[in-house]
């Protein structure tokens, strides 16, 4: 008897997902209208509070671990100058995003993230972990939620007072919201790293869409 | 003659799906789960408080996030406001959980709340409305036990700026219960299920050992913001 309502509820269940590997979304029409070029909307130039906020609470919110990598933690030691994805948390950098349909490539620091819109996609056996990490997206309404995994150890934030961030449980989810104008663009990004942090760490980021950007030069892996 | 073989195939057949509604015997494992457990010592390992935002943050639908666009913490902090939380958010942290055994009901005590776990595969009374702790019924698969909750009010699993929200008609929540051979280590499966709120189920894994640590209560005070 239980084993029959198991079955009957777990078969509504799978028909009411919203979407799920077997059942890929449909393309978004918004996902062309994101692609461009966009610049953090901050005329100063200057560390916004919200930036600051979000170093603040993250210092606040380091456990041992955390503390450790800053006390070992030598900018000058990594010779690599490609920062990690999350590093978009801790400096609102401008970047490019371009639509190729079935992927999405995001471009900051330097460095081309792709972006697979196929949320359950795992990584190919031969992946390993890096600074960029996988990156998977579906649409959730109006607003595209960016998961990526698999990170490599390293630092959102460099200099005297460096954030960790990487490893194996580390995860970022970004959210894009679009303006109804189409022209402005929040990025809601959360860090979840239990290894170095006692709480998820949020920071809310804005920007203009632009006709160019400062691109950084590519960057030069160690 | 052939009448008769169908009479006994009907009444076996009937005998053995009426023996499923009745209680299982109440299995030894019951009785040893009564205890208070606790998570192990982290001893540098990754906290537990964010591990519900790493299996969940990623799955909301756009209905919850539309619930969390309109959430304003002052108005709902069940914890500042000493409120009873949902069954369902208790296994997100890690925190002790206790098992007093009286065969037909398992009391299970977390969050200073008690939620009983009918073992006799009773439904809802009549009188009976969905709240917090929803409506739990346990069944031993082998050496798990299994305990599933439904009839959950609305509610949420995680507070805070980014809530995570749970309940409805259609949420449930599944527990899986297993002990270690030596019975000092219980290891827990829980699969949040709701539809409205996310893609996918949540999954999360903990494990708990034996304590004989004394507990006690400790009054809530009301936080005014």
């Amino acid at each position: 008897m239980i084993s029959k309502w198991s079955l009957l509820s777990s078969l509504v269940f799978l028909v009411n997902w919203e979407s799920s590997s077997v059942f890929a979304q449909e393309p978004h029409p918004l996902q062309s209208v994101l692609q461009g070029l966009w610049v953090e909307d901050n005329i100063s130039g200057t560390e916004t509070l919200e930036q600051r906020r979000f170093i603040s609470v993250a210092e606040s919110n380091l456990r041992d671990p955390g503390e450790v990598f800053r006390a070992s933690y030598q900018a000058n030691a990594d010779t690599s100058s490609c920062l990690m994805a999350g590093a978009l948390a801790g400096e609102a950098a401008d970047f490019e995003i371009v639509d190729q349909g079935e992927t999405i490539d995001l471009s900051a620091f330097g460095r081309t993230r792709r972006v697979y819109m196929d949320f359950w996609l795992e990584p190919p056996q031969t992946f390993e972990l890096n600074g960029l990490g996988w990156s998977t997206a579906r649409w959730a309404g109006d607003m595209l939620v960016i998961r990526t995994t698999h990170f490599l150890e390293g630092a959102i934030k460099s200099g005297e007072r460096p954030l960790p961030f990487g490893g194996p449980i580390a995860q970022m989810v970004e959210r894009y919201t679009l303006s109804e104008d189409h022209n402005h663009l929040t990025v809601d990004i959360n860090l979840i790293d239990p290894e170095y942090y006692t709480f998820s760490l949020n920071v809310l980021h804005s920007y203009v869409r632009a006709d160019d950007i400062d691109r950084d030069t590519t960057c030069v892996l160690n | 003659m052939i009448f008769k073989r169908f009479v006994i195939l009907l009444l076996t057949f009937l005998l053995g799906t009426v023996g499923s509604v009745f209680a299982q015997e109440p299995r030894q494992l019951q009785a040893a789960l009564e205890s208070l457990w606790e998570p192990p010592p982290r001893n540098g390992r990754a906290s537990s408080e964010n591990m519900l935002d790493i299996a969940a943050d990623a799955l909301l639908t756009a209905e919850a996030e539309d619930f969390r666009r309109r959430w304003a913490i002052e108005e709902n902090d069940n914890t500042a406001t000493c409120q009873r939380r949902s069954a369902a958010a208790h296994f997100g942290f890690g925190y002790t959980l206790e098992f007093l055994d009286t065969q037909e009901i398992l009391y299970l005590v977390g969050f200073e709340q008690v939620r009983r776990v009918y073992m006799d595969g009773r439904d809802p009374p009549n009188n009976f409305w969905p709240n917090k702790l929803g409506w739990s019924k346990g069944h031993w698969d082998g050496n798990t036990l299994v305990v599933r909750t439904n009839d959950f009010t609305q509610g949420t699993i995680d507070t805070g700026n980014r809530p995570l929200p749970f309940g409805g008609p259609d949420a449930e929540m599944i527990e899986r219960y297993t002990l270690s051979d030596d019975l000092n280590t219980l290891s827990l499966h829980v699969t949040r299920i709701d539809a409205k709120y996310y893609i996918a189920p949540i999954e999360m894994h903990h494990t708990f050992i034996r304590s004989n640590r004394t507990i006690f209560a400790i009054d809530c005070v009301p936080s005014i913001y």
